[in-house]
Parts: structure tokens; C-alpha cells; sequence
């Protein structure tokens, strides 16, 4: 399983910029605000938060988290270049079952976004913590440990007593400790809703051994305990369920298209005129190689949501590849890849800091039709979190 | 089989049709003794017989031609065909062949040119041939400008189905020899006529109406970026109308300032229009007033929009705000994905046009236009000289001479047999005067008598003359009078109408015309540059370019300036969009406007005018031999011999080759015997203005597309054909300037073929060099060169 580790590490980019930010206290954020548009936060901003899925809003990347039976929801937005990891590869909210513990780096509301999660004067007053409510990442349980280097030895099964008697499985943490994590050995209930991966197959608990390495994915349990999801116990099932999402995810973008902001803007006076714009990062590093590619594109806006109006006609615009810069260490959010473009077409949105997605050399598809900002009205029902 | 009589230049002809037995009889009277080429230079003379007559002549016919008994009269277009054979071969470098001797690049572009200006002598003298009666058909907006003079109506010649454009030569669209008529032609004069005196009926003149249109409702306002409008307005009846609009015209952040149209969808052009600039809290109510034809109009910003990429047509914004609403607040929000309206600054990303209300007024009927329709009828049906005097009346005004009563007796016969099967006798009399505009008479000019031989024009002949040449329409009542009294051609009559027809507003059409026709501006935009080399050139920047020249043709009328100043002057006519495209300060008022040039603008002068410099690019690049030719053409009058055959275009800058500009490509090109005699005298004309890209920007170093390396800089020096060197286009223009007499001869060669509407030929040059002699004491002032022309045996004679 240690295998299993140093191949989740490899593969996660964030892995390598996260470990340093989630040493910095929350506080730095209460002098600075929120994020600015069109510039990436700094290293280390935000707070940890940890609960279940209960709210999912998939269309404006959006939901809540549940940390406790009893605990408030902790509502949430993801920043527009705030990225999901699920099973250990990129994801959006759509790919995320509802219930499945998270792990988020939640910030102050993004410049704009005051108003996006509301919030009362009691809830601030008992969970302060609540005015952190824009993520910049959130991941499962196997894609936050495996990315620290994390995974779990397995001591064995305990049957559990008490009024509700269940199966556990007990673990004791390898690697090294985790803001946020459980850093001490646990049980997690197991049963047969339990899906236990051996190769590419899914197998009977029985299959877990003393002292084998081990992932999970959790959920909530009775009387707050942890639920295993999922048990991994092996590098061959992990990579596989990885490879899925990846393949999800590349489906998602391709038919979306990849996401970034615009840096600078050059108006003609007569029509069109050049933008440069900075991809967000988190994404399948294909994904990029296929813009680097290529020289003519579709540019068209995006809300802070990613929600896009359409792209059909005069929602885009065509455009051509006047420069592809790198960047090197870019912060967490951003890519590494800058491009200028030469656009027919200057629309409304695109300025300084403002959301555009770039349509590369993928099939054009024809989304659910609300999935657009599509009328008046759904653009104001996209400027605020609806609550259940 | 051909057997040729030396002596007697008699053909015996085998089986060969009649038709060509007679042509060629009537070539072998012009074919004269052997290998004389006696009306040829004895230069070239000498060309052909150490050259041409080994393989073609009495005992060698190779290609089965011979050369020795072809004659020299021009004229005969057998005679001349051959001689354009002979060019071309020598021209494309196939003659003489490859194992005979070779003449050097300097004899080869000496019998080229000469032979080609003696073909085109031959061509202009056949153009020219003027029977006992030579007949002008009007041109269509001739036409049109007539109608309205006659009866004031507006008739729209270019409405669908109406008139087709009139063919052009060397740009004139008024040459008599192309403008023949055809049946079609005869049925469109047939429906035109009808309409026209339908219109002219007083018993149908429409109702004038008021109408005001708000966008949606009042208190609205209407936002309309580059290139689109509002559909606000559709006029049932052509006619004069009043045209109220309640406007701001926001400036685009770089200043360029919106332009308010009227865009005819029918005719798919602007009709009208002007600059605005005001603030969006200061609207402003502007009167375009005029003669508009029927269909509908778009309130337009700028032009039609550009093609987009894909196919189709890039639609920037409109849409309707509250009257109060700042453009500025126009961000962000359901519509992001629209095009933008203001900048980051919240300034117009575009020229913006905000309209609140439009009026239209009309049709208008003046009291002017009723007179002209008053008298066209009689007052009583059965008054039968009262019948006979209104026709006459109105067929000499629309025939513009005198008519005899017997022309008369078949249009009263036909109004009796009318009557006689029953049509009432209103319809019967329109019919006729239907017919008198379907008469040859009417829509052409005609000079000459058929039963005599003469080259004096009458007063009625010059009388028509004079107004088709100023006011492209009619003469006018008092023009009529002085040809009805016989003393419209003596000299103090013509001077004194000359001043009088220019103070008249209808010389407007002369100032436009003639300066299109001769610099030959519709090639301006023919082919349209490269959106994505010329983002910023479009339909109002075009239209801009026209009007420069145009303005700047009449702004030197006006003031009566000598013809040194259409190619060297510290002025120009710049609207706000021009000077933008020139880098030049915005003049202080919106409309076009006379401004003064620093010498370091680089401009002043026809020839560095946009429309100039464009109209001979090809879209994706500027043509500097073209620009020559032009220059050599319209200027200077010299057209020069066309190209050889199979000329092989230059080719785009190899990625991995050095960026190098057009001139050095050139040449490298021209280096071919047969092009280096020719290019040698075009070339330095249209290299002189390398400065000037192909939408006739101002540059130091020519933009490359390919290539490796740093943009080459431009070089526009270069040596007249006498040797005369010049280091830029300013020094060009001055050194071409001071040959004051050449430019004037050309101008007023130009300038008859306009007028005479026939090509000039070599028996005009004497009368031309006469002019030009009269003028020298004025400066070659133009008003002085129009009065000497009208009072010159050119004009005067048929």
C-alpha cells in the first residue's frame, strides 16, 4: 500500500503547494478580506472544514457540510477556481455523492460575493467560523490523505456493543500528521454497504487482512461515528476508480470547457480586440496540452459559478492565439498556462478578473438547458446560494 | 486557300464567307506597299524589319502570318487586332524567338509602347466617330436628375428593376459610344415613363403626413452600436421629405465619433447622413432633408457590418434603455454576454448613437416642384390647340429643343384613338406624355441634323451640353431662352451662364460626379482589405475616403484653385473618422471639414488621399505599380501599355526567408527584358508613396506577414522618367507640381471627355493645347479651365 501512496502523491499537483498553506493561521485573512477578483489568494489563506455532503448544488457549485449529527449546516460556493478532488483526480461538484465526507479550504467571500451565502447574526455569533464559506478545494477522504501521504494500517475487526451493535474496522493512521485529519488510531464502521475494491473488482470484507494498507472514503454514522464508503486495498483498485473520474472529469471540461480569467483586456474601437486570460488549475494536465495545441479557439463568459450563457453564435466569440505563456510557480488556483488571444468579438464580460470558459479542440455538445444562465431571472437565482 | 497581289493589295479569296470577303476587302484597302510601315517612327520601323520581317514576310509566312503588308491605319479593328497580336507576342517574349538576334529591353518597350498608343488612338478615334446625328443616352443617374428637373418627381433609377448600373470607361460612365440602347433598355424607359407621369399628376399627389416614432414609448431611447440602427422609418412614396431625429452620438473611447445614417435596405446603401457628438444628457434634434426614394430606411451607425469570419454577420448591440439611464451602467448582469458597450472606465467601447425619437415629414411638395407640373395638362379636353400647345410645351422641355407641330400629330392621333375605343381622355393624354419620355429625343443627347453636314452644335445642342456637364440634368429656363434667342454660344452669354450655373446648388452634382468619375473612385473598396490585416477599416472609414476626395475636388472649385494644388497643398478635407486614420488632430466640428496640414503629416494633395492609395491595393496589400498606373492614367493621362501575358505574381515572404518589402520583391521581379522598359517609367510613380500602406496609413517600416526578422523600412525615393531623382512622396509631389502645363493638359483632357462624353482623340489635341495655353495666365485655375473649355471650339463643336 505504500505504493498505493507514493503514486496518489505523484499524480496530485496540489499535493506539492497545499501542505505549506494549511500551517497558516486563519486569522492572516481577517486583516486582508476575502479574495480580490483577478488575483490568486495567498499562500496558506483560509480555515479547514470537514462534513458531510449534505446540500449539493451542481449546477452553481455550490452545497453545505455537515461536520456533526447535530451541527449546523456549513454552507458553501466554491471559488471559481476552487477545485474538487474526488477519488483521488479532479472533479466537480456533480461527481460528488451526496453524503460522502469532505475535506474543504474554505476563505472569506470573494470581493463581489458578500451576499452569496447568507448568513444570520446568531449563526455568525455561535460558529464564526461559518464566514468561511468559499472554497478554494475540497476532497474526499482518499483523495485528502493519499495526497499528504497518508493511509491507514488496519489492526482488525471489533464488533462494537451498545443499543445500535455494529462491525468495525480498526485502523491506526501511517504517515505523517494532518491539520485537520484524525492523527490517531480509529474505528470506522464497516458492513455489506461497504464497497470494498481489491484489483478492479470489488470483493467481500473478508478480504481485509491484519496489517494491510488500506484508503477509505467515509460518511456519517450513528451516534458520531465514521462509516466506511469505500475500502481500498490496493494500488491496481485505486488507480482504477482514479482513471474513471479522470475520464469524468475530462467529459465535464471538454463539453464546458476549460475555465480561467481574464488578466487584461485590449478594446477596439471598431469590434473585438485581444484578452489574455490565466486557465484556473486543478484540472487533467491533457487538458491543457490540448490549448497548447492548437491556435483558434471559442472564448465565451462565465458567471463566478462557471455557469456559462451558451455558447452557441453570439455568445462566443471566435478567437485566435496571439501568445501561450508559462507560468512558473503559479498559486494555488491558477494553471500554468497564460494565453493572448485576438478575438472577433469583445463581450460584456470579458474584463480584468471576469470568468470566461475556452472551447479547445472538443466536440461541441449541447448541454441541459439549465445549466445556462439562460433568462433574467436565472441570473439572479445564480448571485445567491437557495437555500433547501 | 489566300493568295495575296502584292501590287494590287487584292485578296483572290477561296471558300470564304461573305461577311469576312467584304472585311478583308476592306483591310487590303489599307495595306500598302511592302514592309514600308510608313506611318510608323522610323524606330520602329527599323524594330520590325530587323526583328519581325525575316519569318513574316512575302516569302516566309511563319504561324501563317505576315507582317510585311499589314497597314497602319489604326482606325480599321482588323488593322488593329493584328498590331495587338503583334504586341502581345512581343510583349509575353515570344517573339522574336529564342535562336533569332534579341533586341535589348529599350527597343522592346519602345514598339510596345508605341504600337499600343497607336492601337489606342485607333480605339479612341472609333469611340469618337460622330455620324450626321450622334445620339448620348442619359446615364441612369442623368436620368433621374432630369425626371426631377422636368416634372419634380422622384424617380428611383436604382430601385429593382429599374435601371442597370451604366458601363464605364477608364471610370466615366457617360462615354456615348458604350451607352447604347437595347430593348431592354426601350421596355424600362417604358415603365419608367409611366410611373414618372403618374407621379407628376397632380390628381395623385400624395398627402403630406407628420409621423414620430418613440422606441417602444416616449421617455425610451434607443442605443445602437457600430453598424447598427433602428428600423424606424418607411416611406410609401419616393419624394421629398423632412426627417426630424432627437439624438446624442457618444465618442468611442478613442474618440472616434458615431455617424448617423439612413441606410435604404433596398438599395443596401446610406443615403444620408452626419457626424454627432454630444453628450447623452444633451440630446440634440437634427433635419435631414431631401429627396428620398420609397422603401424602408434604417437610423444607421456607421454602415453595414462587416462579414464575419464564419459567414455570417457580427452583430454588435442595441436595445432599449430609459431616456434617463446612463450608457455607463450598461455592465455586467444577465446580458455579460453581449457585446460590450462601455470599457473598464465605463467609457463607449464604440462609437454609440442614442436615439430618443424620430419625425418624418412628407412628402413635401414645394412650390417650386408644382410649377413644374403646371401647364402639362390642359385645361380643357376638347380644346384641341389648347391639347396641341401642352403637349408641345412639355415635349420641348423634355426634348430640349424646338418641336414642330407635325411632331406633334401623332401623339394628338393617338390621344383621339383613345378616346375613340373608350379610354377617358385624362388616361389617354398620360399615355402620351408617357410616349414623349419614351422618345429617343428624350432620353439621349442629341447633336447633329440629318440632312446636313455639321460640326457647329446649335444653341438647344449647347444649351444641353453645358447643363448635362454641370448639372447632369436639363438646362433650365433661362438656358432655353438664351438658345431660343441664338445667343447662347457667343462667348460673354456662355461665360455669364458658366457663373450663373455655379451659384446654382444643382452644381453640387457636378462636384461629386466628375471628381468620382475621373480619379475613378468606385474602385475604392472593390476589394474589400483583409478584416484581419484591416480590423479597423470599414464601410464609414470608406465612405469617409470618398468624401475626402469629392470635398477636397470641390473645395478647390469653390475657390477657384490652380490644378498644382490637386497633387501638392497644406490642406485637406478631414472628418473626425479620417483623422483617426491619419493620426491627425480631430478637426473642431464634426462634419468634414477644410484643415491645414503640417508638412510633416505626410499629406496634402490628391494623391496622398486614403481613397486614392486603397483603390488600387488588392486587399491584402498595397500595389505600387498600380498605383503608377493609375497615377499615370488619371494624372497625367497617359494610359499606360498593359501588362505582358503570364506574368507570374509575387510570392508570399518564405517563414524561414528574411522579411523584405514589395519594392525589393518587385525588383527582383521586373528583371525580365520585356518588363524593364515599361516598369522603368510606372514604377517610380507608384513607389513614391511606399509610405503609404494599402488603407493608406502612414508607415516608416512595411509590415510583413511570413518571414524572419524585423520589419524592412520603407523606401520611397526613387528617379522620374527624366531622370529627375526624389527622396519621398512629399518631394514627388512637389517636383510633379511644378510641371503645372503637363498636369493641366491632362485635367482638361479629362475633363472634356466628361463634358463631350466622348474619348478624346489626336484630332482634339490642338483645341486641348489651346485651352490649356488660355489657362496658363490664370495659374491653370480651374473655374478658368471649365470657362476656357465652354468657350473653346471643342465645346462648341459637335
Amino acid at each position: 500500500m505504500k505504493r498505493v501512496i507514493s503514486y496518489a502523491i505523484a499524480v496530485m499537483v496540489i499535493g506539492i503547494i497545499l501542505p505549506a498553506m494549511c500551517q497558516t493561521a486563519a486569522h492572516a485573512d481577517e486583516k486582508t478580506g476575502g479574495p480580490k477578483r483577478g488575483v490568486f489568494p495567498e499562500e496558506g489563506a483560509g480555515i479547514h472544514v470537514h462534513g458531510d455532503l449534505v446540500i449539493s448544488d451542481p449546477v452553481n457549485r455550490r452545497g453545505a457540510l455537515r461536520e456533526k449529527r447535530s451541527s449546523p449546516r456549513h454552507y458553501f460556493a466554491m471559488l471559481p477556481y476552487g477545485m474538487v478532488w474526488y477519488h483521488g483526480a479532479p472533479a466537480d461538484i456533480l461527481n460528488l455523492p451526496p453524503g460522502i465526507h469532505m475535506h474543504g479550504r474554505f476563505l472569506l467571500p470573494m470581493e463581489g460575493e458578500e451576499e452569496t451565502i447568507p448568513l444570520t447574526e446568531k449563526l455568525i455569533k455561535d460558529h464564526e467560523n461559518h464566514r468561511y464559506n468559499h472554497a478554494i478545494l475540497l476532497e474526499d477522504d482518499v483523495s485528502f490523505y493519499s495526497r499528504q501521504g497518508r493511509s491507514w494500517k488496519v489492526l482488525g475487526f471489533e464488533q462494537g456493543g451498545g443499543p445500535a451493535p455494529r462491525l468495525k474496522l480498526s485502523v491506526e493512521p501511517v504517515g505523517p500528521e494532518i491539520e485537520g485529519g484524525i492523527n490517531k488510531a480509529a474505528l470506522f464502521d464497516i458492513d455489506d454497504s461497504t464497497r470494498v475494491w481489491k484489483d478492479r473488482q470489488l470483493v467481500n470484507k473478508d478480504q481485509i487482512k491484519e496489517g494491510m494498507d488500506v484508503q477509505v472514503n467515509l460518511t456519517w454514522g450513528p451516534f458520531n461515528s465514521l462509516a466506511t464508503t469505500d475500502v481500498w486495498l490496493d494500488e491496481t483498485s485505486l488507480k482504477a476508480n482514479r482513471e474513471i473520474q479522470k475520464n469524468r472529469h475530462l467529459k465535464l471540461i471538454r463539453s464546458r470547457f476549460l475555465p480561467g480569467w481574464v488578466d487584461e483586456v485590449k478594446n477596439n474601437d471598431s469590434g473585438g480586440g485581444e484578452v489574455t486570460v490565466t486557465f484556473f488549475g486543478g484540472m487533467d494536465s491533457s487538458l491543457y496540452s490540448d490549448i497548447r495545441k492548437i491556435q483558434n479557439v471559442k472564448i465565451c463568459n462565465a458567471g463566478n459559478t462557471l455557469r456559462t450563457w451558451n455558447y452557441h453564435q453570439e455568445h462566443a466569440s471566435h478567437a485566435t492565439i496571439l501568445e501561450k505563456n508559462e507560468i512558473k510557480n503559479p498559486p494555488l488556483g491558477s494553471s500554468n498556462l497564460q494565453i493572448k488571444l485576438k478575438v472577433v468579438r469583445m463581450l460584456d464580460g470579458f474584463r480584468p478578473g471576469w470568468i470566461v470558459r475556452v472551447k479547445g479542440p472538443w466536440t461541441y455538445v449541447l448541454l441541459p438547458w439549465d445549466e445556462h444562465i439562460n433568462s433574467a431571472e436565472a441570473y439572479e437565482r445564480s448571485k445567491k446560494l437557495i437555500l433547501p | 486557300m489566300i493568295v495575296t497581289r502584292k501590287t494590287s493589295s487584292f485578296f483572290i479569296l477561296g471558300t470564304l464567307s461573305t461577311p469576312l470577303v467584304i472585311a478583308m476587302i476592306t483591310m487590303s484597302s489599307s495595306v500598302r506597299s511592302a514592309s514600308g510601315f510608313d506611318g510608323l517612327d522610323k524606330t520602329s520601323q527599323t524594330f520590325l524589319k530587323s526583328h519581325c520581317l525575316r519569318c513574316h514576310d512575302e516569302s516566309k509566312q511563319k504561324g501563317k502570318f505576315r507582317l510585311d503588308t499589314l497597314g497602319t491605319d489604326f482606325t480599321n479593328p482588323l488593322v488593329a487586332e493584328k498590331w495587338d497580336e503583334v504586341v502581345f507576342r512581343i510583349n509575353a517574349g515570344e517573339m522574336p524567338p529564342e535562336k533569332e538576334p534579341q533586341p535589348s529591353a529599350l527597343e522592346i518597350g519602345s514598339i510596345a509602347e508605341t504600337l499600343t498608343k497607336r492601337i489606342r488612338e485607333g480605339t479612341a478615334a472609333r469611340m469618337a466617330k460622330r455620324g450626321k446625328v450622334q445620339q448620348y443616352r442619359l446615364s441612369r443617374e442623368e436620368y433621374a436628375h432630369t425626371v426631377y428637373d422636368l416634372l419634380g418627381v422622384v424617380f428611383d433609377v436604382e430601385a429593382p428593376g429599374a435601371f442597370n448600373e451604366d458601363p464605364r470607361w477608364h471610370g466615366f460612365e457617360r462615354i456615348g459610344s458604350l451607352l447604347s440602347t437595347s430593348p431592354s433598355h426601350i421596355d424600362r424607359y417604358l415603365r419608367a415613363a409611366d410611373k414618372v407621369i403618374e407621379l407628376a399628376s397632380l390628381d395623385s399627389e400624395p398627402q403630406s403626413k407628420k409621423d414620430r416614432k418613440y422606441p417602444e414609448e416616449e421617455g425610451k431611447r434607443y442605443f445602437a452600436q457600430l453598424g447598427e440602427g433602428w428600423d424606424a422609418i418607411n416611406l410609401k412614396s419616393p419624394g421629398h421629405y423632412r426627417i426630424k431625429i432627437r439624438v446624442s452620438g457618444l465618442p468611442a473611447f478613442t474618440g472616434r465619433v458615431p455617424r448617423l445614417s439612413l441606410w435604404h435596405h433596398q438599395h443596401k446603401k446610406s443615403v444620408m447622413g452626419m457626424d454627432i457628438s454630444n453628450k447623452e444628457d444633451e440630446p440634440k434634434t437634427i433635419v435631414l432633408e431631401g429627396l428620398f426614394s420609397a422603401g424602408g430606411y434604417k437610423i444607421l451607425n456607421n454602415a453595414q457590418t462587416k462579414k464575419h469570419p464564419n459567414g455570417g454577420v457580427i452583430r454588435f448591440r442595441t436595445g432599449t434603455i430609459d431616456a434617463g439611464q446612463k450608457l455607463a451602467s450598461l455592465t455586467g448582469g444577465f446580458r455579460s454576454d453581449k457585446t460590450k458597450i462601455v470599457d473598464e472606465q465605463g467609457r463607449p467601447v464604440m462609437p454609440t448613437l442614442l436615439i430618443d425619437w424620430v419625425e418624418v415629414e412628407g412628402p413635401l411638395t414645394t412650390e417650386v416642384n408644382r410649377a413644374k407640373k403646371s401647364g402639362i395638362f390642359p385645361m380643357k379636353e376638347d380644346d384641341q390647340e389648347e391639347l396641341t400647345a401642352s403637349l408641345k410645351q412639355f415635349a420641348e422641355r423634355a426634348w430640349r429643343r424646338t418641336v414642330s407641330d407635325q411632331e406633334m400629330q401623332r401623339y394628338i392621333k393617338f390621344i383621339a384613338a383613345e378616346k375613340e375605343a373608350g379610354v377617358d381622355f385624362r388616361s389617354a393624354y398620360k399615355s402620351a406624355l408617357s410616349g414623349i419620355l419614351v422618345s429617343r429625343s428624350f432620353f439621349n443627347l442629341e447633336e447633329g441634323s440629318p440632312n446636313e453636314n455639321r460640326s457647329r452644335l446649335n444653341d438647344f445642342e449647347l444649351a444641353s451640353r453645358l447643363s448635362y456637364f454641370l448639372w447632369s440634368s436639363m438646362p433650365d429656363e433661362q438656358l432655353f431662352t438664351a438658345a431660343r434667342t441664338d445667343k447662347l454660344h457667343v462667348p460673354e452669354t456662355l461665360k455669364k451662364e458658366l457663373k450663373r450655373m455655379i451659384s446654382d446648388p444643382k452644381i453640387d452634382r457636378f462636384l461629386d460626379s466628375f471628381p468620382r468619375q475621373w480619379l475613378q473612385l468606385h474602385r475604392v473598396g472593390m476589394f474589400q482589405p483583409d478584416p484581419n490585416l484591416y480590423p479597423e477599416y470599414g464601410p464609414w472609414l470608406e465612405k469617409s475616403m470618398i468624401m475626402e476626395t469629392t470635398n477636397y475636388f470641390a473645395e478647390m472649385f469653390r475657390n477657384n484653385l490652380p490644378i498644382r494644388e490637386a497633387v501638392d497643398s497644406d490642406w485637406t478635407m478631414l472628418n473626425s473618422r479620417l483623422a483617426l486614420h491619419y493620426g491627425l488632430p480631430e478637426p473642431k466640428e464634426t462634419k468634414l471639414m477644410r484643415v491645414s496640414l503640417e508638412p510633416e503629416s505626410g499629406r496634402g494633395g490628391l494623391l496622398t488621399h486614403a481613397s486614392i492609395l486603397s483603390l488600387t491595393s488588392d486587399g491584402t496589400r498595397h500595389r505600387p505599380v498600380h498605383r503608377g498606373a493609375w497615377l499615370s492614367e488619371t494624372i497625367l493621362a497617359q494610359a499606360p501599355p498593359p501588362p505582358p501575358p503570364n506574368v507570374e505574381p509575387l510570392e508570399p515572404v518564405k517563414s524561414n526567408e528574411p522579411k523584405k518589402t514589395i519594392r525589393s520583391q518587385l525588383e527582383a521581379h521586373a528583371t525580365q527584358s520585356n518588363c524593364v522598359s515599361c516598369h522603368a517609367k510606372i514604377d517610380p510613380l507608384g513607389l513614391a508613396f511606399e509610405n503609404f500602406d494599402a488603407i493608406g496609413r502612414w508607415r516608416d517600416k512595411e509590415k510583413v506577414e511570413g518571414g524572419t526578422g524585423e520589419n524592412p523600412p520603407v523606401d520611397a525615393s526613387g528617379t522620374f522618367p527624366t531622370g529627375q531623382k526624389f527622396d519621398g512622396p512629399q518631394e514627388f509631389k512637389r517636383v510633379l507640381a511644378e510641371d503645372e502645363k503637363r498636369l493641366a493638359n491632362a485635367f482638361v483632357q479629362q475633363l472634356a471627355t466628361y463634358a463631350l462624353r466622348r474619348v478624346m482623340t489626336v484630332d482634339d489635341r490642338p483645341h486641348i493645347e489651346k485651352i490649356v495655353e488660355n489657362a496658363k495666365g490664370g495659374n491653370y485655375r480651374l473655374r478658368s479651365m471649365i470657362e476656357h473649355l465652354i468657350t473653346s471650339e471643342l465645346f462648341l463643336n459637335r
